[in-house]
């Protein structure tokens, strides 16, 4: 089942389904490796709704909330 | 020949630029430190060539105006080093094969080898090379390891042509890393959980505050040791009796030994101000940056504070320029090249040039309020942070376009290396004595002849509708209005010999700090963002800091 990054459990990880929005922020995302079959693994978000961060490729990467809702992962089994 | 030194952002070209080069140039643990190319000469054996240091790219179809520079600079070289992040091959390699797809002779330097062994990644280095066929040399730039190996194989650099779509790019991707990486899995480390407890709410907002508080009461603790400890008693009991002695004992009493030692005197407030009293707070300033750029926390510290920025427009990587700014405010404007649109980049300028006193301007307003009285300090501090927060949130509102989300690599912890730390304060002190003091002397000497040519009187009557009616300053002040233009400090310092009350310090600190930034600032706004945002900003700070001015001294006047 998908769900918004943005939505997903601390701790989790997801394959990236698929990835809205504009061609810029879409190319933002995947020059940082944050692309569409790419695992990830949610560490949390910053406070107040802040960023959500994630590891991809043993990398922390930061993701804006507005960009954090567009991105569809869908959550592996642990 | 011309060698280019391109690669992802934060994986070491500027460390080993200095390598190459033998030239100090700025390497922080944050994507974006380099936003302009900097050239240098390598020489070794029979090889000479310009080697360029060229800001970090993701991509070679850009984001923000340091990748468009990047992007521009690959016409230019004959060669490439790329320099590849070993630890993170995937990521990296997708610029790796873009630059194949330019046709230019290229080597690779497996960069960050010492990481990547210690965090239990292997590559098989001759493999790599087979596939992408180029060189391949694993290095180790902060300790020069394999840069030896890198050099010599530089004639060997090839150009090979890759061509591919993007899907096809990164299939192509997964089966190199496949081929070549090992990966011993390891379990979270300690100094892994460290990483994340400065990004997680529970945690990260003490961590930020914690951070705050040392990072300021370290600048103005070890600024005020030094300055009160060490420079002040050396120049007051050294220095300046034996120049008072000779100019008094050479030259005849009158109008040149005023400008050399009386009221503004070049051979003594010329010395004193640069070097006694602004040093030590620019000093102590690069130290504690140097030491939170080297660690890794300020992509952490921009997430924390991500949601409060996007209210005033710019979202949280904003904070390393208004870092930066609080160093010197060309530095911050030109660091203002990472952010993705010219919207946030013209928010964050103008606030910087308003608000956020440089180091050298810190240290006047310290030399000026501190002594007085801590609060007023604190109070100014105070009223520039509002500021803000609330023209950001101004600007946010009137300004065309939107907010671009927050997206910034977090690096892993670096334990800052005391030489290199070492390094990069030494550079910004070498470049402040080069090029600031000078000016901070010119600027006195103008003051000296003002005053002694009793222009500074007439000066005064003309300004005094604003110095003395609006401000509630004496209208000797206006000397600070006039080198004010010069440099952000002088319209402070020039404050410091006047006798003013607590309300006129406070008064005369803000107007000062909004004031317009200092001269070498609008050449830079023009070349940066053009001549009518230039003007604009020279005139609102001039506009704004008599407003602000005027309704403190209004403000004072009417409640105390
Ligand atoms: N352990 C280790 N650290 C390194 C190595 N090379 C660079 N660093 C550190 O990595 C960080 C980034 O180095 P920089 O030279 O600023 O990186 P850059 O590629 O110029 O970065 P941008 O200018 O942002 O594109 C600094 O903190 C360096 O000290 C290395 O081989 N090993
Ligand atoms: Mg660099």
């Amino acid at each position: 089942m998908e769900t918004k990054l943005l939505e997903l459990g601390t701790g989790k990880a997801a394959v990236i389904k698929r990835i809205e929005g504009g061609y810029s922020s879409q190319r933002r995302l995947t020059s940082l490796g944050i692309r569409v079959g790419q695992t990830i693994r949610k560490v949390g978000s910053g406070p107040f709704n802040g960023p959500v961060v994630v590891e991809v490729d043993r990398t922390k990467v930061a993701i804006g909330k507005g960009m954090a809702m567009k991105v569809l992962v869908e959550e592996l089994p642990t | 020949m011309k060698i280019l030194l391109m690669g992802n952002p934060n994986v070491g070209k500027s460390v080993l630029f200095s390598r190459l080069t033998g030239i100090n140039v700025v390497a922080s643990n944050y994507p974006g430190t380099t936003v302009t190319f900097r050239k240098g000469t390598l020489k070794f054996g029979s090889l000479s060539a310009q080697i360029i240091d060229v800001p970090g790219a993701y991509t070679l179809d850009p984001t923000n105006k340091a990748e468009e520079i990047a992007v521009e600079m690959v016409k230019e070289g004959d060669v490439v080093i790329n320099v590849i992040d070993a630890t993170h091959l995937e990521r990296n390699l997708r610029l790796t094969l873009e630059l194949l797809e330019q046709e230019i002779p290229m080597v690779v330097a497996l960069n960050l080898w010492d990481e990547a062994k210690h965090k239990g990644v292997t590559i098989d280095v001759e493999k790599l090379e087979e596939l992408l066929g180029v060189p391949v040399v694993p290095t180790v730039a902060v300790t020069g390891e394999g840069i030896k190996e890198l050099v010599l194989r530089i004639p060997e650099s090839r150009s090979q042509l890759y061509q591919g779509t993007e899907d096809e790019r990164w299939s192509e991707i997964g089966n190199i890393v496949r081929q070549v990486q090992t990966l011993t899995h390891r379990h979270h480390t300690l100094r892994e959980r460290i990483e994340d407890a400065a990004i997680l709410p529970s945690t990260g907002i003490p961590v930020a505050i914690i951070a705050a508080l040392v990072a300021f009461g370290a600048v103005i603790g070890i600024g005020m040791g030094l300055r009160q400890f060490i420079l002040l008693p050396f120049f007051e009991t050294l220095i300046f009796p034996p120049i008072r002695d000779a100019v008094t004992a050479v030259v005849p009493e009158g109008f040149i030994r005023e400008i050399l030692i009386g009221h503004f005197g070049v051979l003594i407030d010329g010395i004193g101000w640069p070097l006694a009293l602004v040093l030590p707070y620019l000093l102590a300033f690069y130290l504690v940056l140097a030491i939170l750029e080297d660690t890794g926390y300020l992509p952490r510290l921009a997430c924390m504070l991500d949601t409060l920025f996007h209210k005033s427009g710019v979202h949280g990587g904003a904070v390393i320029p208004f870092l930066l700014g609080f160093g010197c405010t060309i530095g911050g404007i030109l660091s203002t090249r990472m952010l993705e649109t010219r919207r946030e980049r013209i928010i964050v300028v103008a606030l910087m040039c308003l608000a956020i006193p440089c180091a050298a301007q810190t240290g006047a307003i310290i030399a000026l309020l501190a002594e007085k009285s801590i609060a007023a300090l604190a109070f100014v501090y105070l009223i520039a942070f509002l500021f803000i927060f609330i023209v950001g949130m101004a600007l946010n509102r009137m300004l065309p376009g939107t907010t671009p989300s927050f997206l910034m690599e977090i690096p892993p912890y670096r334990i800052p290396n005391a030489t290199s730390v070492a390094k990069k304060v030494w550079m910004h002190l070498k470049s402040y004595l080069l090029d600031a003091v000078p000016l901070i002397i010119f600027g006195v000497f103008i003051a000296a002849m003002l005053y002694e040519s009793g222009a500074l009187y007439h000066i005064g009557l003309f300004l005094r509708p604003i110095v003395v009616d609006l401000l509630g300053l004496p209208a000797e002040a206006s000397v600070s209005l006039i080198l004010g233009i010069v440099r952000r400090e002088l319209a402070v310092t020039a404050l410091l010999g006047l006798d003013l009350t607590l309300v006129q310090l406070i008064v005369g600190a803000i107007v000062a700090l909004f004031y317009i930034p200092c001269a070498a600032v609008l050449p830079v706004l023009m070349k940066e963002f053009g001549v009518r945002y230039a003007v604009v900003i020279a005139m609102a700070t001039i506009v704004i800091a008599f407003i602000m001015g005027g309704m403190l001294n209004v403000a004072f006047t009417l409640f105390l």
